[in-house]
């Protein structure tokens, strides 16, 4: 993350297939659409119906 | 508070970090401070004079009292979005022609602020993480903040058709837009250097108007020479305040 860890390192191989292997438990968007956003100051960064940028 | 007394925020200081991290904060009459996995994360605020718990990382502004020596925790890189707009002069000639690199190979991608689909970032984050095993810090809270989603933080997601090869994170505090991971796929070369100049150039991030938070090195010499190569606008230390043994 770019930043130091007050805990040891490291992380395991079982976490690691759980990612590769999608199992590992994310939240779906709809689910937890939160929209108390705070917002950046001076920005409403990414609001509804944003254009997706392209990069090419 | 800090805020209030114009101290200067810290990478860790945001809402998202304080609740990926589970920091608690605590207050009273005179001050408040974060505790976390044992420590006082951060100097309490306003500082008081009497304190002398071990500090995780200080913040801008505040000089440790005689009775705690300064323990070198990480660099901390500040950069300015507008200079990647820009990447005007010799000394962004590596970074320049490096940025080039990858998209001239893979012209067919886009960037995106909606996930096509969650597996496709789940598998990416354990691609990424697989090459850091050994390394990693933090993973749990990476990897919180790249796959949930949390009303602080904003993903951007890199796709070559669709393969998904490249998610940016960012979240922010009062002052500084915390850029907190960029992941790769791995064995692409440059994607890296093409990702990260994708986030600074980003409309959203320049029209802010914040300067950027972009972490650490976290004693990695190679990464410490990659940030360098970005030219940033401020390089400093942070410290961890430890009591001196008497």
């Amino acid at each position: 993350m770019g930043g130091k860890s007050r805990k040891s390192g490291g992380v395991s191989k079982g976490l690691i297939q759980r990612l590769k292997s999608g199992n590992y438990k994310s939240l779906k968007k709809d689910e937890t659409k939160d929209t108390t956003t705070d917002d950046m100051p001076g920005l409403d960064l990414f609001g509804d119906g944003e254009e997706a940028e392209c990069g090419s | 508070m800090a805020k209030k007394l114009s101290v200067v925020p810290n990478f860790y200081m945001s809402e998202a970090y304080f609740d990926y991290a589970r920091l608690i904060e605590h207050s009273d009459k005179d001050r408040v401070w974060v505790e976390g996995n044992g420590w006082c994360v951060f100097p309490p605020l306003p500082y008081p004079i009497d304190f002398d718990e071990n500090i995780w990382c200080d913040m801008g502004g505040l000089c440790p009292p005689d009775w705690y020596q300064k323990k070198e925790l990480d660099w901390e890189y500040i950069f300015d979005p507008w200079d990647f707009n820009d990447m005007t002069g010799g000394k962004w000639n590596t970074f320049r022609k490096n940025v080039r690199k990858w998209p001239r190979g893979n012209p067919n991608h886009a960037y995106l602020s909606e996930l096509l689909d969650n597996l496709s970032a789940e598998h990416l984050m354990g691609e990424w993480l697989e090459e850091r095993m050994e390394s990693a810090q933090d993973a749990d809270i990476m990897i919180k903040m790249a796959l949930d989603h949390h009303p602080n933080v904003r993903h951007m997601y890199l796709y070559r058709g669709r393969e998904l090869v490249g998610i940016n994170v960012f979240d922010w505090n009062y002052r500084y837009i915390n850029y907190r991971l960029c992941i790769v796929k791995p064995g692409e070369r440059f994607l890296d250097e093409y990702l990260r100049f994708l986030f600074y150039t980003n409309s959203d991030i320049l029209l802010s108007g914040m300067l950027v938070n972009d972490g650490g090195t976290l004693g990695r010499e190679g990464l410490e020479r990659f940030k360098d190569k970005m030219n940033p606008k401020i390089k400093r230390k942070r410290y961890s305040w430890i009591k001196k043994e008497l």
